[in-house]
């Protein structure tokens, strides 16, 4: 698993994203943004290249699944892996971000074990 | 003033001055069983049928927070239960902030640990701090779920007031912002192995 890739980590809430951030530092992964939702996620998109998004479904404007299917019909970014961390459990929601090509999903709360895992198999897929 | 009115004042008096233990859900049920019977005309229905949706919002409202006793419900000041709310999701913010803080700090300890062994040991004791912070989204999310059944709550009384005198409120309703956003965190939520089986037969 490359260890350098850059990652955008896109959640409304700070502090998720400060948990998140220092999950994937203790992971070793060093090259971490932030984007507060759907619309600055795309926004720091246009600046950088991601190799990985990490993003939470429930925010606005642009939810996490709206930010996913943009990204999936975008050309140049269509084959970012993108892991969808929501708190959203029902099972059409995990059909619906699975249909709009989530490469995983995982459920808050969520342990570092979890993270690894889900990382370890995207990553070896991309 | 109908009968059904009169009947219909005088029940709400006696639901708001009441102690009683059962709680004001089954109170309105009681006051809606008492009060229906006295009319058959559609626009007074339409109000009956405005209780009985108030009621249902708070058995869902109770579901949602998972409250076991009446007291929350038993404030009559709804907006102020409100700001209480907007209130624990900050200060539970600011307490993650500064447990996050502390972690930093931890962490920058840490590096100083020559053991391997034991600074492994502390890395994975300290990953555990963040697994633990977690909870402040589920925390957030859910209560912005009971802000929002607060404000159907409030709408649908608007709405039950309006209908009895039209002069006393005018409603002005508008789609919350946030109306396409989910539910969120719920409380018989699958595991993280449920989801993993449904995402890959998927």
């Amino acid at each position: 698993m490359d260890k350098n890739i850059n990652i955008l980590v896109v959640d409304d809430y700070k502090t998720m994203r400060r948990v998140i951030h220092s999950l994937l530092n203790q992971l070793g992964f060093q090259n971490i943004d932030e984007a507060i939702n759907g619309s600055d996620a795309l926004e720091k998109m246009k600046e950088k290249k991601y190799q990985l998004i990490v993003s939470d479904w429930n925010m606005s404007p642009v939810t996490g699944i709206e930010l996913l299917k943009k990204i999936r019909a975008d050309n140049e970014n269509k084959n970012i892996p993108f892991l969808m961390v929501t708190a959203e459990s029902k099972p059409e929601n995990v059909m619906e971000a699975k249909k709009s090509g989530a490469s995983n999903y995982i459920v808050k709360p969520f342990t570092v074990e979890t993270l690894e895992t889900k990382l370890s198999s995207i990553l070896k897929k991309s | 003033m109908n009968d059904w009115k009169s009947l219909f004042i005088l029940e709400i008096e006696k639901l708001k001055n009441s102690n009683n233990s059962k709680g004001k859900i089954l109170l309105i049920q009681e006051v809606l069983s008492t009060i229906q019977p006295y009319t058959d005309k559609p626009e007074e229905l339409k109000i009956f049928n405005q209780i009985q949706s108030l009621s249902k919002q708070m058995s869902v409202f109770k579901k949602d927070v998972n409250i076991t006793n009446n007291r929350a419900l038993e404030e009559n000041f709804i907006p102020e239960i409100a700001e209480e709310l907007h209130l624990i999701v900050k200060h539970t913010e600011a307490s993650v902030d500064k447990i996050l803080d502390i972690f930093d700090d931890i962490s920058k300890v840490i590096l100083k640990v020559k053991q391997t062994s034991l600074k492994d040991e502390l890395i994975s004791k300290s990953t555990k701090i963040l697994e633990v912070c977690n909870f402040q989204d589920n925390v957030g999310q859910r209560i912005n779920v009971i802000v929002n059944n607060l404000g159907d709550i409030e709408n649908t009384l608007a709405e039950i007031l309006e209908s009895i005198n039209p002069q006393i409120i005018n409603s002005n309703e508008q789609d919350s912002p946030e109306d396409h956003l989910l539910n969120g965190p719920s409380r018989n939520a699958p595991s993280q192995m449920e989801i993993d089986d449904l995402f890959k037969n998927l």
